[in-house]
């Protein structure tokens, strides 16, 4: 147990594959709040960040036998978070906004500790296309690379920076001389 | 309790309810027996008519491409990563079509719309059982309409083997309608099954 917390994702995932729950444990304890934060910020609401939290994890039980050796678990992990999201996005076809069209409050709670840089990031990414604000998000706030991205949506690296560029030359037009994303 | 110790508690019963990991390649092997069995079946029980076939290379072409299709489609379809080669499974139904259609012998036995209709019911139920395991296979996947398209083609694939050996009609205009486009119908079918089946889990 005790060499659990040391052990990288996939030696982890290797564990879980071969019947080591606490090795889940260790994964969920690791990954599972910056999930949330993520999927708070792609949905818009944090009640249904829970739902898709659940949903996320609940996939990775079911589904980890699929897991190949070899692969990396986080661009696993938030493609699984993604794909549920977009399913939860088709269903109620519309995003949760507020009037002025920003996102609700919990959906960044982030770095960002200016409580009026916030609102205008969060009006800012609301107005950005599903797809660009994905690419944002797992970039610019999860850290992830264009190619761990591409692998997670499916499309090639250099379509995925497309996508971030565009996203990211809307918010610079929108939120000029306040952020730099 | 947070919301997230909720959560890992409900993942923790989850788990306790599916202890073990059931590896990706058994509902490989699942697919591809019910696709190539049916395909096989049909070949061993239908009476042959090599006739509709203008050469013995090309029938054999047509046929060997159809059963990898039907095989091993069905593992480009449900292999985690392959986006390659589900790309390379479109591009062998296509080129294996072309086979088909190269190999038409032009002889029809009364026309070129003899027995047509009974083809394309044919390759209909023939594909059913393969449609409904794939729909069932691919329901425990996120969407991929790419996955979907290559297991559709895969499931119609068996039951083309068979009405390609046993219909005695090689003209052109009725290997089209009859035997080709109903594969396609049945691929887009198992599409749209699989577009109204929810999904059991979101990985990929």
């Amino acid at each position: 147990m005790s060499d659990l917390p040391d052990s990288d994702d996939e030696a982890l995932m290797a564990r879980f594959c071969a019947g080591d729950a606490r090795a889940f444990e260790a994964l969920f304890t690791r990954h599972a709040p910056a999930v949330r934060r993520y999927l708070t910020r792609v949905s818009g609401s944090a009640a249904a960040a829970d739902d898709l939290v659940q949903a996320t994890f609940f996939s990775v039980v079911k589904a980890r036998g699929r897991f190949l050796s070899g692969a990396r678990f986080k661009p696993w992990l938030y493609a699984i978070a993604t794909n549920a999201a977009r399913d939860a996005h088709r269903r109620t076809k519309s995003e949760t906004v507020t009037d002025d069209g920003a996102l609700p409050d919990e959906a960044v709670e982030s770095e960002l500790r200016d409580p009026g840089l916030e609102r205008a990031v969060r009006a800012a990414l609301a107005k950005l296309p599903e797809a660009q604000r994905e690419a944002i998000v797992l970039h610019r706030f999860e850290g992830l690379s264009f190619a761990e991205i591409a692998s997670i949506v499916g499309l090639t690296e250099s379509a995925v920076k497309v996508r971030a560029h565009r996203g990211y030359e809307t918010l610079r037009t929108v939120l000029k001389g306040v952020w730099e994303p | 309790m947070s919301g997230l110790d909720a959560i890992r508690a409900a993942a923790q019963a989850e788990l306790a309810r599916t202890p073990r990991a059931r590896p990706w390649w058994v509902d490989a092997l699942a697919l591809a027996g019910t696709n190539l069995g049916v395909g096989l079946v049909l070949m061993v029980v239908l009476t042959p008519h090599l006739e509709q076939h203008a050469s013995e290379a090309f029938r054999q072409l047509g046929t060997a491409g159809l059963l990898l299709v039907a095989g091993g489609g069905a593992f480009a379809a449900v292999r985690p990563g392959w986006r390659t080669v589900r790309w390379s499974m479109v591009a062998l139904a296509a080129g294996s079509t072309l086979v088909v259609l190269a190999a038409a012998s032009g002889v029809g036995p009364v026309g070129p719309l003899f027995g047509g209709a009974g083809c394309g019911v044919l390759e209909g139920l023939y594909s059913l059982i393969p449609v409904l395991v794939s729909t069932f296979v691919l329901s425990r996947f996120a969407p991929d309409l790419l996955r979907s398209v290559v297991a559709g083609l895969s499931a119609g694939a068996g039951g083309l083997v068979g009405l390609h050996l046993h219909c005695p009609n090689g003209t052109l205009a009725h290997l089209v309608a009859f035997h080709l486009v109903p594969w396609v119908v049945v691929s887009a079918g198992a599409v749209g099954l699989r577009r109204l089946v929810g999904s059991a889990t979101w990985a990929p």
